[in-house]
């Protein structure tokens, strides 16, 4: 068994420490972390449930080896509400309704909230397609697209040149 | 009550959704673990599908530092035989008590659990521990005719499973159309994005066991059985549960095995399930093949109906699928014959799935109905009106609401039905367009519940129930009920739920859970109303009460009246004319389940449910080797589930009709109501299109061209 030393800073507090090799961002943020919004589904990068940002764009926690993430900022779903202010995404999600048991959730939101700065078009068409990398088999999604939606639209209008 | 209601009905938003997108619901493989205290197992599990274990080998397993223990049926004392299914504490599918001898009965059986300090270790050392195996003769196949067949006279409800109704021969020789055809539905597994997880924590003779279950009690029953305590020494908790769809329905070998693993070592441990494992650990919806008959009068009067199927279950597992159940209800049929048979195959054991039976028998006999349709040139929505069953065919009692019809004709204006066209006929640009009705439904059950409820000086309340909420919104409920009752607004209610140590509740299946906590709640909040009557307000005041009411099992009660829910779902599909894609733009379901208690989660439910159908009829089928007996996709990447892209418009209606009879808040169960009716709602819809009838589900673009 291998062991390295890495540093990394998770939703803004630096972090500096010494794991297996094998540990993945997923499992190192889970079990070391005790940061367990992150959720695992299904370990292979098939489901989205692990979705977090890393310096700002979604990826999967699973298939990142948290050996890899020296030197990054990686964003979880414990990061994202600013103190008691939620994010208009979570904000949304909870108004339309966009979750039943909320497993998928984390990923739903990390997914939302980073491809609000991507370059996807307006319709609810490109919304369903840039979401479904993100399963959610209690079939939240057209709660999800709604949700998105008037978030993208709201982000949009309180940070104009974002 | 009266029908006014100020806080029932409402679109209140869930009081669990800051927990949910926060990431502060802690679901049972979030407990804290970075302080080194637990200990991590992974399942080792059979490669073989038939024959006895003759050697472990774990030498290099036990070299890797970290490595701590690896368990087996050599360790098998540690497990007391449970007595199922005779021990009516609990429920299982599966009866066999995990690790009580070296039998093998199918591929993915749990032989063997890996503990280590570390989740790495544990998978490294699972993985490294070899097996040696003395086979047997397997039987996979459903045709396989040298293994046994069983004919079982009732389904776990209680319904009966063998029924001649009349005289089929006679209703045949009088009909003047008939339509004969077999239909086929694969396995599929429930997959909920959380997968099983267990952790168990021995504190002397106490055991604590966070476990991802739909039933808290029953598995705390089981739990107790297996390590031979009382239940009063057994807690289970279970806050939230990332979805089950059944598979977390009865209790399964890997909780056991967890809270084993947790005496054996002294330490807490906490075993998740692999996407794998979640394959062969807590069953699936089995494989059947339906036969079926189904004749009429010229004027669309049914006079026959024929409902034969063949399904499987595993040789220690005694899951029926109940295919004939629509059969049995949905329609006046004067000449009615229905059986099922269950082969035992060396296949893992299957359980009930969202609308088990109705989903895979509904598939069957709304496509039947179709086809007669079609052949009887009467338009299938008129002839399911004409033929729905006024009163429950199975002992002549009045449904307690009967809407059948106008959710039918709401469904059919909702659509556009009178758009349709013959099959084939609609085109537009390179897609044929068709649309597609079927009728759903599902059973009405209720169990006992209790509750207690605690009024504080500052008007706001405590509601506590051993239930769980596996995200159908019953926290929210419960907020609900409470409040409607004391006089108070949902947020002023705390609900606590989830913990086997609170009053006793039903298991969240059946569709039951909020029909049953229904009675408990009610009179829990009456007898608090009269102890409020004379308190002076300065002191919290608690009252508990229960309802021991069962209601809908085998179709029975006292009340003379039956309790079912009933719905239309219809399909618009588009299919591209050179590649066979379907693509469905919209989805109609319009549905009769009693008094709707909150339309904003009831609706997420339906939607949830329906894409659930989806599924089922575009894209899910779990592949079995049939010479081996493995599963061949047991992973999300290769097994289909609908994802965003996949689902667009969705419009849900419901009756709102309330239900008094059936409980106090009139609310009849909608869990698997979406579901059922999906599946044959699109394929009749596919065929509208094309003229080409599917009967094998998952529908396929190879079906189409
Ligand atoms: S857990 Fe990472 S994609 Fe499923
Ligand atoms: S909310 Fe349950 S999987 Fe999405």
């Amino acid at each position: 068994m291998k062991r390295t030393t890495s540093s990394f800073e998770v939703n803004g507090t630096r972090i500096s420490a010494e794991f297996d090799t094998r540990t993945t961002l997923l499992d190192f943020l889970r079990e070391h972390l005790d940061l367990t919004g992150t959720k695992k589904g299904c370990n292979h990068g098939q489901c989205g449930a692990c979705t977090v940002m890393i310096d700002g764009q979604r990826s999967l926690a699973c298939l990142t080896l948290a050996a890899l993430c020296d030197g990054r900022s990686i964003t979880t779903i414990e990061g994202l509400a600013n103190g008691d202010k939620l994010h208009p995404v979570q904000k949304a999600l909870i108004e339309h309704d966009g979750f039943q048991c909320g497993y998928c959730t984390s990923g739903q939101i990390m997914s939302a909230v980073a491809m609000a700065k991507e370059p996807w078009g307006e319709s609810d068409d490109e919304v369903r397609e840039a979401m479904s990398g993100n399963l959610c088999r209690c079939g939240a999604y057209p709660n999800i697209v709604a949700a998105v939606q008037e978030a993208r639209a709201k982000i949009a209008k309180e940070q104009p040149d974002a | 009550m009266t029908e006014q209601t100020r806080v029932i009905g409402k679109p209140v938003s869930r009081i669990d959704g800051v927990l949910k997108t926060t990431g502060g619901a802690h679901y049972s493989g979030d407990r804290k673990s970075s302080d080194g205290a637990l200990l991590h197992g992974v399942l080792v599990k059979s490669t073989v599908a038939a024959g006895y274990i003759a050697g472990f080998d774990t030498a290099e397993a036990k070299q890797m530092p970290g490595f701590v223990r690896f368990l087996s049926y050599e360790d098998g004392d540690l497990i007391y035989r449970i007595d199922a299914p005779n021990d009516d504490s609990f429920v299982v599918n599966e009866q066999r008590t995990p690790f009580i001898d070296n039998q093998v009965h199918f591929v993915g059986q749990h032989i063997g659990l890996a503990l280590a300090e570390t989740l790495e270790v544990a998978e490294a050392a699972a993985a490294a521990i070899l097996v040696e195996y003395e086979e047997d003769s397997r039987h996979i196949a459903l045709d396989d005719e040298d293994s046994d067949l069983d004919k079982p006279d009732a389904s776990g409800t209680g319904e009966a499973l063998q029924v001649h109704r009349g005289d089929f021969d006679e209703g045949l020789a009088d009909a003047d159309v008939s339509v004969s055809a077999t239909y086929t539905t694969p396995v599929e597994h429930h997959n909920p994005i959380e997968p099983s997880a267990t952790t168990a924590v021995w504190d002397g003779d106490r055991l604590t066991v966070y476990d991802a279950t739909q039933g808290n009690v029953n598995d705390r029953n089981y739990l107790a059985a297996g390590t031979g305590l009382a239940k009063d020494q057994v807690r289970v908790l279970n806050p939230f549960i990332g979805g089950g769809f059944g598979c977390k329905g009865y209790a399964w070998p890997h909780s056991l095995i967890a809270a084993a693993a947790a005496r054996a070592t002294g330490r807490p441990v906490r075993l998740v399930l692999s996407r794998s494992d979640m394959y062969t650990s807590c069953g699936h919806r089995p494989q059947t093949r339906q036969s079926i008959t189904l004749a009429a009068k010229s004027d669309g009067t049914f006079t026959a109906l024929k409902h034969e199927t063949l399904s499987h279950r595993s040789p220690i597992g005694d899951h029926m699928e109940p295919c004939g159940m629509p059969s049995m209800v949905l329609y006046d049929c004067p000449n009615l014959v229905v059986t099922h048979s269950n082969r035992v195959l060396n296949r893992p054991s299957p359980t009930p799935m969202r609308g088990p039976g109705e989903a895979s028998g509904a598939f069957a006999l709304e496509s039947a109905v179709d086809e007669l349709a079609e052949k009887l040139g009467i338009d299938p929505v008129e002839l399911r009106k004409r033929n729905a069953s006024q009163m429950d065919p199975r002992n002549s009692r009045p449904w307690s609401t009967f809407n059948h019809p106008e959710c039918l004709d709401r469904g059919a204006e909702r659509i556009g039905w009178s758009r349709r066209k013959s099959p084939g006929q609609w085109r537009e640009g390179n897609e044929l367009v068709g649309l597609g009705v079927a009728t759903t439904y599902y059973p009405a059950y209720r169990s006992p519940a209790a509750a207690r409820v605690t009024l504080f000086p500052d008007e706001t309340a405590k509601v506590e129930i051993s239930v769980q909420d596996i995200g159908t919104g019953l926290y929210t409920i419960l907020a609900q009920m409470v409040a409607e009752k004391l006089g108070l607004e949902a947020a002023d209610v705390a609900v606590e739920i989830g913990d086997t140590d609170l009053p006793e509740g039903p298991l969240a299946g059946g569709s039951m859970t909020t029909a049953s906590v229904s009675g408990g709640v009610a009179a829990a909040c009456d007898a608090l109303q009269e102890k409020r009557a004379q308190a002076s307000g300065d002191e919290a005041i608690s009252a508990e009460a229960g309802s021991e009411e069962s209601l809908g099992f085998g179709g029975d009660n006292d009340m003379g009246k039956s309790f079912l829910s009933f719905g239309a779902i219809f399909a618009e599909v588009r299919v591209d004319k050179d590649f066979g894609i379907v693509r469905i733009p919209r989805l109609v379901g319009v549905f009769d389940a009693g008094k709707i208690l909150n339309p904003k989660t009831a609706r997420s439910q339906m939607i949830g449910g329906m894409i659930f159908g989806v599924g089922m009829a575009m894209l899910e089928e779990t592949f079995v080797d049939p010479e081996s007996g493995r599963f061949i996709n047991p992973s999300l990447g290769e097994y289909y589930v609908p994802v965003n892209a996949d689902i667009h418009d969705i419009d849900v209606e419901f009756i709102d009709e309330p239900d008094y009879d059936f409980n106090p808040f009139g609310a009849r169960g909608i869990g698997e109501l979406g579901t059922v009716g999906t599946a044959p709602a699109i394929a009749n819809a596919v065929y509208n299109a094309t003229g080409i009838r599917v009967r094998d589900l998952p529908i396929r673009l190879d079906d189409l061209m």
